[in-house]
């Protein structure tokens, strides 16, 4: 290796600025091997891996663990460079490139691009692409895109995207979209939007949603599905009185002749 | 009675109370029939029960019983006194 | 047992009289689908249920119905009070008028008598429970059509509270019967989450 005198870097910068040189010119991250797919840990940078290695008197290309398609264990401290095997180089393609901000990275999620605000990202949430503000992001949320502004985000809320300006969102809410900042909640109707009172802290779920009962994906045959009421802000006694119910998402009034079509007088 | 026949006071609006306590109170209790788990219907069922028990005391003492057990007066039996609640003037 | 209360569920308050009319709204008291076929039928239902949500239900709904009942006979007493031989003759009340003079008897617009084959007890909850939901559907329709044939505003509130009512029931049977499926499945699908098979749809130990 070529040591100018001149160059003021420590050993280790030294080291690690000349091997980030042969990645840069064609080498893979030092890596030589196919992607990672296991479990990795936080990472210091490639140059103080292969620096401690070539410190050690290590062969700074196979001072890398290597690793095989399936092997999903790391004994190395330093997670792994990330590089596929098509001599993807360091600073170069980024195009499966893993950008961790923080310790604790999921797996298996897929093979997207992942970016992680918070500590504990979910796994298993499908395919797409996740952003989370929020500490607790819910897994097992269906395939769409999340966006979560408050920490307990529901899971199980169907396909919908769901946005949520108070804590406690309601579960099992159907496939609504929801807005909450007022005091009427209404459930169950396609074209009712929810609103929720900011003095009503449990939001919708708890009374009415199934403990055990099947989803309506899995609802079996010969078996006549009647969705669940979910308990929400009810009328004043004296106007349930007006509508015949206490429930807005019960309150169905009767329009007119429409029924009799084909049946009535008329042509 | 001509207590009833006071359209804007006394009897009549408390019997219209009552009557919007109690079918509260009805739906209420139907859906806890359903969801017996539920805190918040059956926190709301003790609100509405409480308030209907007190509006059915204060009509009992000033205008007659709602059930059997409502006849306040020691000299008079009062359950039988008209109108009752079929008839125009009762409602 | 039952304790009476002397107050409608929702005040009847019809100015006019109108016996024509009173003829066709009979059939909620004593028809096909009406509120005493309705009481009848869940109070009957629930001595067999084995289980206590739908025992109260049942309880619950058919004591409702009562009150239903009530509402509907003040409604046909309110609409024959005070009428003249005029007002009688030739409408299609004088057939009820002949038997019952003013008096309010259960009976179907048909002329057809109340009579239990109207409703149905089945001892199975499955089958009690979709003979309620049903028995609400048709009872929401009766009212639809006594809304059609009537404009006056004193019949037209009650009316319109009572088909409410069977929305509400409706919904309520339902929910039983979805509370109901996953503790006694039908036998033909059982579900793979339902690893105790409960199979207590009725009282029968077979």
């Amino acid at each position: 290796m070529y040591i100018d005198n001149n160059d003021v870097r420590t050993p280790r910068e030294r080291v690690g600025g000349e091997l980030l040189r042969q990645a840069r010119e064609g080498d893979s991250c030092g890596c030589e091997h196919r992607n990672r797919t296991g479990v990795t840990r936080s990472g210091t940078s490639v140059e103080d891996h292969v620096a401690r290695s070539l410190v050690n008197g290590l062969d700074t290309r196979h001072s890398m663990p290597t690793y095989a398609d399936t092997d999903t264990e790391h004994s190395d401290e330093h997670s792994d460079c990330g590089c596929d095997g098509d001599n993807t180089s360091y600073g170069g393609n980024r195009e499966n490139r893993m950008t961790r901000d923080n310790e604790h990275s999921g797996c298996g999620c897929g093979n997207e691009r992942m970016t992680r605000d918070s500590e504990h990202s979910g796994c298993g949430c499908g395919n797409e692409r996740m952003t989370r503000d929020s500490e607790r992001s819910g897994c097992g949320c269906g395939n769409e895109r999340m966006t979560r502004g408050s920490e307990r985000s529901g899971c199980g809320c169907g396909n919908e995207r769901m946005t949520r300006g108070s804590e406690r969102s309601g579960c099992g809410c159907g496939n609504e979209r929801m807005i909450r900042n007022s005091w009427r909640s209404g459930y169950g109707r396609s074209d009712y939007r929810m609103t929720r009172t900011d003095t009503y802290e449990h939001g919708g779920c708890g009374c009415g949603t199934d403990n055990g009962s099947w989803g309506l994906h899995e609802h079996p045959l010969a078996i006549v599905y009647s969705p669940q009421q979910v308990w929400r802000n009810v009328y004043d006694p004296e106007e349930g009185m007006e509508h015949g119910t206490i429930f807005a998402e019960l309150d169905l009034p009767f329009y007119g002749n429409d029924n009799m079509r084909g049946g009535g007088c008329r042509g | 009675m001509d207590k009833h026949n006071n359209c804007n006071t006394g009897c009549n609006a408390l019997m219209r109370r009552i009557r919007a306590l109690d079918f509260a109170i009805q739906e209420t209790v139907l859906y806890l029939d359903a969801y017996p788990d539920c805190a918040e219907a059956l926190e709301h069922y003790h609100k509405l029960v409480c308030e209907r028990n007190t509006a059915v005391a204060e009509y009992e003492q000033q205008c007659g019983p709602v059930t059997i057990f409502g006849n306040t007066s020691t000299s008079k039996w009062q359950w039988i006194n008209g109108p009752w609640p079929w008839h125009y003037d009762a409602n | 047992m039952w304790i009476y209360e002397k107050k409608l569920q929702y005040p009847v308050k019809i100015k006019n009289c109108n016996p024509a009319l009173a003829n066709v709204i009979i059939s909620q008291l004593g028809g096909p689908d009406g509120e005493l076929g309705a009481s009848m039928r869940y109070l009957n239902q629930r001595y067999s249920m084995p289980y206590d949500e739908v025992v109260g239900i049942l309880t619950d709904v058919g004591s409702e119905e009562l009150a239903h009942l009530e509402m509907v006979a003040a409604i046909i007493h309110q609409l024959t009070r005070n009428l003249s031989e005029e007002d009688i003759k030739g409408t299609p009340f004088a057939a009820y008028f002949v038997d019952h003079t003013t008096g309010v008897y259960p009976i179907a617009a048909s002329g057809v008598p109340f009579d239990a084959k109207i409703f149905a007890v089945k001892g199975d909850i499955i089958a009690d429970l979709h003979e309620d939901l049903a028995a609400e559907q048709k009872a929401r329709v009766t009212y639809d059509n006594i809304l059609r044939l009537t404009d006056d505003p004193d019949v037209r509130e009650p009316i319109k509270f009572l088909r409410a009512r069977e929305i509400a029931h409706y919904q309520r049977f339902g929910e039983t019967k979805r509370e109901l499926s996953s503790k006694s499945p039908n036998a033909e699908s059982p579900h793979p989450r339902n690893h105790k098979r409960i199979n207590k749809l009725s009282n029968v130990r077979m």
